[in-house]
This record gives structure tokens, sequence and C-alpha cells, in this order.
């Protein structure tokens, strides 16, 4: 990489660091460590193929999401599994308060596996179709329909609290095949 | 709400918690040239010794750089940068505060709610105990711990903790995200207070012969403010030979403890007497109970001169130009002043909390803030203050208190906390302050 290259690979990390760290938060269950080491290692890669990137961003996502991915089929767990107790806020089960479930939504977020927690996160915070995730994370549209559906379902385990909420009872969507599922899912979106 | 309202929500509240960590740039560029080292290596094979080093040498840059957590060391998190931030974060609905609050350079990272127990009810109770809540990124909030005693890094990424009962015979290094414990680095028994270096290398743990918050004394059973029971404790010695019994150095990255002896300050009568470091982290200064309030030790033992101090927690600024410290109040001759003198001189002072700051080269005073205590500095132009407004605290005592940021002129005062109902009281809280 030459000094111009340099310059604009540094210039791209200023203007876009921030959106990406909010991505790799997510990603990472709220781990702020994790976070960095996956942006930082994401950006490493995508520094190292500079030239012959065309779009940038969409690169460093899709290596985000895959790198998250990946280390969590090589086994390793990270802090996920340490998250053990949940926040006081989540004893309180009679508390309905919006805040509180939030938090104890993040919570539930934090224990899902990786590839939980990132096919949530494209679908709920990235906004992306069930075709364009499993084109991101090179799987098949029916395997990210089911561990959508698994997720959520894991949601619901790690926290009876969200149990009172309306939408997608797991009991109900079992039953369902997973396109049912999904179509639900969309139909509950604004 | 439904299941996806909330999911939408939540995902979006929460990755606004996320902070750039600074160098990111620099790091990725450093990190990519590591990358190709180490194919190098591993392609060149590990015959030749120049080989092998290359490749013991990426491999302790891998772990440098903060790829993955390891159980058994803790050099990773120590390559970590702090969390850094200098924005004011407040939660002045709350009592003790549930969201993350800042205050520029500083963060209450953690605080602790004491409980005691035994005594008559007019006497002081048999000693007490604290129960910790650490900041925790993952979640947001403070979340509760099982640790008996606790200090916070200096960036917010660990921390270090004792185990309940004091005294401990090992402490604990956390990580502040998640809260797992990273590595125990075992110590002399005795351990019962902890303090982290101002550069986060190295701990200063405090030894005693039992637990020092079991000897109270009347009316000091409960710390009336922050790092009052650092400073002054809260119990007498009951026979000589008993209470502080030395401190240990230990550094972080070799996880070796030095343990060096040191008894209880003469003119000290409080049983905790826990050891702290000086602003640059070249020596150590143990508390007493009079001017002045600190005396300085090299770190590997013998008084020396240190820094100038004062009964202010917040002592010096980080620049070390300012030093937080009490109000000058006019001295009144023993017996000599009839009644209605002393009523003319006290109607001239001050009414009121009032803290103030003085230059630490002239001594010549630079501002003066409405507050019972100076309890940390913000920056160099700001302090957090413990704010007792008139309005607010009429009728209600000076321990209905509440934290605020405060410059340096006592104009500007932001109230980074709720109100506490009576700090004084059993299930108060107090906070610890720690540069973010």
């Amino acid at each position: 990489m030459d000094a111009a290259a340099e310059r604009q690979f540094r210039e791209f990390v200023t203007a876009r660091s921030p959106a990406l760290m909010r991505l790799a938060f997510l990603l990472a269950g709220g781990d702020a460590h994790a976070a960095e080491d996956l942006l930082q290692t994401s950006l490493a890669k995508t520094a190292a193929r500079w030239r012959t990137v065309e779009d940038l961003e969409s690169y460093v996502r899709t290596v985000m999401y895959r790198q998250q991915v990946s280390w969590w089929r090589r086994g390793v767990r990270r802090r996920e599994t340490t998250i053990a107790e949940p926040p006081d806020v989540a004893a309180r089960a009679d508390d309905t308060h919006a805040l509180e479930l939030r938090l104890v939504m993040r919570g539930a977020l934090a224990k899902l596996t990786a590839k939980q927690r990132t096919v949530l996160v494209l679908r709920y915070f990235e906004d992306l179709p069930d075709t364009e995730v499993a084109r991101l994370l090179g799987c098949s549209v029916g395997t990210v329909r089911s561990t959508a559906h698994r997720s959520l379902a894991r949601l619901r385990t790690l926290a009876p609290e969200l149990a009172e909420l309306r939408g997608l009872e797991p009991e109900q969507a079992a039953g369902r095949s997973a396109s049912a599922e999904s179509m639900t899912l969309k139909e509950a979106r604004p | 709400m439904n299941m996806d309202t909330l999911l939408r929500q939540t995902l979006r509240e929460w990755a606004e918690e996320a902070e750039v960590p600074q160098g990111l740039a620099d790091r990725a560029l450093r990190r990519r040239g590591r990358r190709r080292i180490s194919r190098l290596s591993v392609g060149a094979g590990a015959t030749a010794l120049v080989t092998a080093g290359v490749l013991l040498a990426a491999q302790a840059v891998v772990t440098d750089s903060g790829s993955l957590p390891k159980e058994d060391t803790v050099s990773l998190p120590l390559s970590r940068p702090g969390m850094g931030g200098d924005d004011v974060r407040t939660d002045p609905g709350s009592s003790p505060p549930k969201k993350f609050v800042a205050a520029k350079q500083t963060a209450l990272s953690a605080y602790y709610v004491t409980q005691s127990w035994g005594g008559s009810k007019l006497g002081p109770p048999d000693g007490f105990s604290r129960t910790w809540y650490l900041y925790d990124s993952t979640v947001g909030t403070y979340r509760k711990t099982p640790w008996a005693y606790l200090d916070v890094a200096p960036g917010l990424r660990l921390a270090a903790v004792l185990e309940g009962p004091l005294p401990a015979s090992r402490v604990g290094i956390v990580d502040t995200a998640g809260g797992k414990v990273l590595r125990w680095v075992p110590l002399r028994p005795g351990a019962a207070g902890v303090a982290w270096s101002p550069d986060g290398d190295r701990l200063l743990v405090t030894h005693y012969t039992d637990n020092p918050d079991e000897h109270l004394e009347p009316n000091r059973a409960q710390p009336a403010w922050p790092g009052q029971d650092r400073l002054m404790a809260s119990a007498t010695p009951t026979s000589s030979g008993d209470g502080r019994t030395g401190y240990s150095v230990i550094d972080i990255r070799s996880a070796k403890a030095v343990f060096h002896r040191l008894p209880p300050e003469h003119n000290n009568i409080n049983y905790r007497q826990d050891l702290g470091w000086s602003r640059d982290g070249r020596l150590i200064w143990s508390p007493t109970a009079t001017e002045p309030s600190r005396v300085y030790y090299e770190i590997g033992g013998g008084r020396t001169e240190g820094e100038p101090t004062s009964f202010q927690e917040a002592g010096l600024s980080p620049n070390g130009r300012y030093l937080a410290t009490n109000p000058v109040r006019r001295q009144m001759p023993n017996g000599k002043l009839s009644i209605e003198e002393i009523e003319e001189i006290l109607k001239n002072e001050p009414t009121g909390p009032l803290t103030r700051v003085v230059e630490t080269a002239t001594g010549r005073e630079v501002g003066t803030q409405p507050m019972l205590q100076l309890v940390a500095w913000a920056d160099d132009a700001h302090l957090i203050g413990l704010g007792c407004g008139t309005a607010t605290c009429r009728g209600k005592g000076e321990f209905h208190n509440r934290f605020v940021m405060v410059d340096i002129a006592g104009k500007e005062i932001v109230p980074l906390t709720g109100f506490r109902e009576n700090s004084q009281e059993p299930g108060s809280w107090v906070p610890l302050f720690t540069r973010r």
C-alpha cells in the first residue's frame, strides 16, 4: 500500500468506523473488547486487499459477519458463555418497564451463539432480506430462516420475561414452515 | 410491544453504546503487516534459528494485538486501550445509578452498598461488608458482583478483586466486560485493600492481621463519603501488633507479588489504613488522621517527601497544577472572645457547604465551589463533587446529597446521579471513580 492508498484507507476508517463499530459491537454481543478485535481484524483484511475491493464498506461488513461466525465455528466461545448472571433488573420479572425489558433482551442476545446473533443482527438491525443474509453468510435461505427461528426461541428460553410479548410464539412457530415464520416476521415489521 | 419491535429497539439502543477506539487505522495497518510476517515465517520453515525467532515474535504479536482472550494469560487485556471518552454521561434520576455515569475523563466505574451486622441499637455494629456493583459494558449497567473488595483499573477494562470474607489470600484480575476472572495471583494472607497504579501496570494490596471492617468505633460504622473508608477507615486497633501489616506490589505482566512490611501509622486511630499511589505512580502514600493527610513512602519502603495533600479526596488535578482543598475558616482564640464577638465572626463566614481549589505552586485560591466534598477531578478544569443545594437539601441535612460535576469557579454544576437519601445510613451507596 503506497502513501496515497494509506491516506485513503485512514480517511475511510475515520469516516466509517462509528457505523462499523456499532455493527461489530452488536455482533460481539455487546462485548466491547471482542467488537474491537472483530473490527480491527476485518479492517486489516480489507487493507490487505485494498486495491482489488470495489465497495469497501460492503466488504468490511461481509468480512465481519463471516469472521464472527468463523470464530464461533472454530470453537472460540469468547465471553458470551461467561455472561452467566442476568442483570439485576432481570430478576424483577414483574417489572415490565420497557427499559428493563430491553436490558433483559440484551442479556439474552449476549448469550446466543455468534451465528444466531449474527442472523438476528442482519435481519433486525441491518434490515436485510433473508436472501441477502444467506448470500453474505454463504449459506442457504432455509438455513437462515431455521437459524432465525431457533434464535428467537432461544431468546425466550433465556429470558422468560419476554414471553409476555406479543409476536411469534415458539410453540406456534414450531408447527409452521420456515418460510411461514419468515413471512410472519416480515409482516410484523413497521 | 411485540418481540419484533423490542428486538429492533434493543439493537438500535445497544449499538449506540459502541465507542470507537482510538488508532483503529494504525492498528489495522500494523496488523496487516504482522499477518504477512506470520505467513512468511511458516512458509520459510522453522529449521533455522532465525526463522524460529520470527515465529515466536509473530506469535507474541498476535497475543499482544488482542485477538482472543485466554484463561491463562493476562498479557492480552493489558494490550487493550482504555474505554476513553471525555463526554458527560449522567443518570440524575437514579440513585444508585443504572446507566453509565461519567464526567469528562473520569467515570463512575463501580459502587458499593454497605451492610452492617451485630452491635447494640445505640452502639456501633460489630462490622460491615460491602456489596459491589461494577459497570459492565456488555449490558450497559452496573452489575452486582460477588467480591468483597475491588478497584477498577484506569481505562475501565479490568478490575482487581478480593474474595470475601476478608482478608483474602489472592487477588483476581477481572474483565469488566462480562465479569470473568482472567487470572488469580496468590498473595501472602491478610489482603483487604487493593489499588491500581495510575498506569494500570501494578497493583498495591494492603495487608492486615484480620478483617479491618470488623473493628468499629462509635459513629464510624459507615463510610460517610467516598474514600472515607480508604482514607480514614472506621476502626481502632484492639491491641498492639494488630492492624495493618504491610503491602504487596504486584507487577501485572509477570504476576509477581513482592511484600513489604509497614505497620499502622501511630497518628491514625483507624484500623483500615489502605495505601494508595501518588499521582505519577512513583510513590505510595499512607493515610493519617491529621495534616498532612498522607505520608509518602518509596515503593520499596522508606519515608520520603511527596506531592501536596489535602483532606479533599480529589487531591491534585491531573496536570498537578491545582489542589482541591478545604475552605479557610477563621481561627477563634479559645476563651478570649465574647458570645457577641463570636457571632459577629460567624456572620461573616460563608454559609453552606464550601470547598476551594488552590494553585499548587503559589497557594493562590483560584475558585470556590458550593460542595460538601470534592471527590475526584473530571479534567483539569472540572471536578466531581458531592453536592447538597440549599433548596434541595433544606431540612434534609447534609447527608441528603448527590454527585455533580462542577467547574473550578463553582458556577457550572451538572448533576451526575440522583440523591442519596441518607449517605450515613446502612444501605447507602458509595461510588468509585476511575480514569476512563
